[in-house]
């Protein structure tokens, strides 16, 4: 890989972190409107929280004190380090992938997919084993809006036709 | 399950003729919370016991156990069912039973082996229950500077096994005193009046937020060997909540 490459991957997965944190930042608030109306009793983030995350802190006190007193703020901002992080991986998806104009919903959905069928059960969440259908179609559709919201246009994840040399001596050979 | 299944059968057994202090130094020896003790019938010694004694200002290396220890102490079978210990332990206010089969004391069950075993159960209801709904808001708050023997009269008054001790600081976390640093000074010699609040702080405790669940705060407990969780929120300090009062909600 050259110089060149890796730092164009670098800033695509800086553009991932940023994009990521933004899409989630969105799907947060689609989640106080969905939470609001009672369509979902408990999001992910506030569930790992609410039902997991004692047990380590257990021989930490002073931390448990902060995050008893501040989960909200410290909820939130994990959901945005989740997001910003599924940014920087998206961005790494195959280019194949990328170009179909469904890579943002797939991938959103996908991300919904990997919490429901691995991450809550290997938790032993709520979300396991109790989930009304209603709050089940609202975690698909915030994670459906993240990924839309992430991927955008997809021309910051694309390489742009300009840099490509292939373009550049495909034209040429047609103004010849 | 059945309290034979849960009791612990290797159990310590002190005589009437022993001191407190030195009873308590076993105790913590041994980090369990009760004793069986000599007698006919058998009786039991609890931390509790050693709590109220301090309260009361009495001297515990000059105090014998046969004038704290409870004589007709309600006595478990072994094939009874953890739910039903757990309940006669609820309905009397304590947290040990001992178990006696034919007569004979065969063990001793706690609050904390009950619950223990019900975690490793199958999720029970109380995996959707908040912690809210089960704490005891009724805080006995004591300064650092206090006396244990003032801080134990105040935990008596106040029927409870621990209390929340001032923060030295207003954003610093406040600190907890149980029934259990007050076995260790007893056990260590000390003379609770002299001994300051300060100085026998908890050092294994934590907090919770008041809707954390119940199932999670049973875990830190039986994980971190601690008997009480202090709740607080973005306000302070809300309350406390004990095995006790997970094993009550339970059985709800």
């Amino acid at each position: 890989m050259t110089f060149l490459e890796t730092d164009k991957r670098r800033q695509k997965m800086l553009s991932g972190l940023l994009r990521g944190a933004g899409a989630a930042m969105t799907m947060s608030a689609l989640r106080q409107v969905t939470t609001g109306f009672g369509l979902v009793e408990q999001t992910p983030p506030d569930a790992i929280l609410k039902q997991r995350a004692f047990g380590p802190l257990v021989r930490m006190p002073r931390l448990a004190y902060f995050l008893a007193r501040r989960q909200v703020a410290v909820v939130e901002l994990a959901h945005w380090a989740y997001g910003a992080g599924g940014g920087a991986a998206f961005a790494l998806l195959p280019r194949s992938v990328l170009r179909s104009k469904w890579a943002g919903a797939g991938y959103g959905l996908a991300t919904w997919i990997v919490f429901e069928a691995s991450i809550a059960p290997v938790l032993g969440l709520e979300q396991a084993s109790k989930i009304r259908p209603v709050e089940r179609l609202m975690f698909a559709g915030d994670h459906l809006l993240y990924g839309v919201l992430l991927a955008g246009d997809r021309g910051w994840v694309l390489p742009s036709r300009r840099l490509r040399i292939g373009d550049l001596k495909r034209r040429r050979r047609a103004r010849l | 399950m059945r309290v034979s299944e849960t009791m612990t059968s290797d159990v310590l057994t002190v005589a009437r003729d022993d001191t407190v202090s030195d009873v308590a130094g076993r105790m913590m020896e041994l980090w369990v919370g009760s004793a069986i003790v000599d007698h006919d019938p058998p009786g039991i010694i609890t931390e509790r016991d050693v709590l109220e004694l301090v309260g009361a200002g009495q001297d515990p290396s000059a105090t014998r156990v046969a004038d704290c220890f409870t004589p007709d102490a309600i006595c478990a079978a072994p094939e009874w069912s953890l739910t039903h210990a757990a309940e006669t332990m609820s309905a009397g206010g304590f947290r040990h039973l001992l178990v006696v089969d034919k007569e004979r004391t065969v063990g001793i069950i706690s609050i904390r082996d009950i619950i223990r075993r019900w975690l490793e159960g199958p999720v029970p209801r109380t995996v959707h229950v908040q912690i809210r709904e089960a704490m005891n808001r009724s805080l006995c708050v004591l300064e650092r500077n206090e006396s244990l023997g003032r801080a134990a009269s105040r935990m008596v008054e106040h029927g409870m096994g621990a209390a929340v001790v001032r923060a030295p600081k207003p954003k610093a976390p406040p600190g907890i005193i149980t029934d259990r640093e007050m076995l260790e000074a007893v056990g260590a010699g000390e003379d609770p009046n002299r001994e300051r609040v300060e100085d026998h702080l908890s050092r294994t405790m934590t907090f919770s937020a008041p809707d954390w669940s119940l199932r999670q705060a049973a875990e830190a407990m039986t994980k971190g060997g601690f008997q009480h969780v202090v709740v607080v929120d973005g306000t302070g300090t809300l309350g406390i909540i004990s095995m006790s009062d997970i094993a009550r909600r339970w059985l709800d």
